[in-house]
């Protein structure tokens, strides 16, 4: 499996350093934590309104979804981003969606809410100039965030295809190459 | 490479095509009767024999030396040709697999060394 450490690498070569936005965020955080309770509810009033998202989850599954959503949206904005932090976003946060077989395009969509609800309310809660600074810094984590878990789940597919008909990453790659090739040119 | 998969293809009447192909699935050449896709067809061909290694290593059985696969019309053998590449014969259906066999066995010294001028001393390993 690809170390996440490379991923993250590419990512703050791509769309800038990390650790700056999480010094804007330690600024903020008391006050920001306040806000998981609104964040979660459009969160999952969203995700149970659609019938393909809502079959996912179990019955009854709701608080308990609610409470690890909300433990991880305070910790994200406590700017405290350890080891642990990114091990946990890799390992648990990603793999723990890809055991429940959700796609990469309802990750990044939930995330895309996800940011736009935190800007409506920061917009409400801060001057602009203020708002931009702390959305831009949510922005830049949360992205990292969603840039590990679709890494993630895409690499834990090619290694579960690579290891279980023993086809080397290099032939996946060329099987994908060929696919893609022949839908380009299909239009 | 191309004279001798030509070769090859024209040994047997029953052989439609061959196509040569690296384990990453690109071909390094073929020659056939019929139009075929010969860049699909080679990553096919190094599928088929990285599927038979991982179930033959699973099994415990040893390296998978040859792959049999029969269609309603035809048959497809593939010949892994050390770690770096595998042959994979097209034929009718009706033909006699020992004698598919004797065609690859009697070419594949010259297919080898052609291998190795192509990829260096890497290919080891003989049908
Ligand atoms: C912004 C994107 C998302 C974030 C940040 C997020 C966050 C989390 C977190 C922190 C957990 C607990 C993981 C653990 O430590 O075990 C979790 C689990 C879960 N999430 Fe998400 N989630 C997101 C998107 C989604 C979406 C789009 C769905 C479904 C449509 C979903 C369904 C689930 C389910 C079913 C579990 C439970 C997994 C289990 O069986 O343990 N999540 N999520």
């Amino acid at each position: 499996m690809k170390d996440y450490r490379e991923v993250l690498k590419s990512f703050e070569s791509i769309a800038g350093p990390i650790k700056p936005h999480a010094e804007v965020l330690r600024r903020y955080a008391e006050n920001l934590k306040e806000w998981d309770e609104l964040l979660v509810k459009v969160f999952y009033d969203t995700l149970f309104s659609y019938g393909t998202s809502a079959s996912i989850f179990r019955e009854g599954e709701r608080t308990e979804r609610e409470v690890a959503l909300k433990m991880w949206y305070r910790r994200v904005v406590s700017g405290e981003w350890d080891e642990s932090f990114w091990e946990w976003q890799f390992r648990k946060v990603g793999f723990a969606h890809v055991i429940r077989g959700i796609p990469n395009e309802f990750i990044l969509s939930a995330m895309s809410l996800l940011q736009r609800t935190f800007l409506e309310k920061a917009l409400q809660e801060f001057p602009v100039e203020e708002a931009v600074r702390v959305y831009t810094a949510f922005k830049h984590i949360t992205d990292a965030v969603a840039t590990l878990m679709a890494a993630g789940y895409m690499y834990c597919y090619l290694e579960a295809l690579s290891e279980s008909t023993g086809m080397p990453p290099a032939l996946i790659e060329r099987h994908a190459v060929l696919l893609a090739r022949r839908i380009y040119e299909e239009i | 490479m191309k004279a001798l998969l030509d070769e090859l293809v024209g040994s047997l009447n029953e052989i439609i095509a061959v196509v040569l192909t690296t384990t990453d699935g690109f071909p390094l050449g073929f020659a056939s009767k019929i139009p075929i896709d010969a860049e699909r067809e080679a990553a096919a061909i190094a599928s088929l024999a990285s599927l038979s290694t991982r179930s033959t290593d699973l099994a415990g059985i040893g390296p998978a030396e040859e792959i049999l696969i029969t269609s309603e019309i035809g048959r497809i053998f593939v010949y892994p040709i050390g770690e770096l590449t595998a042959i994979g014969i097209i034929t009718v259906r009706d033909v006699t697999t020992a004698l598919v066999l004797l065609k690859v066995r009697q070419l594949l010294p010259e297919i080898e060394a052609e291998l190795e001028r192509l990829l260096g001393d890497r290919t080891g390993g003989s049908v």
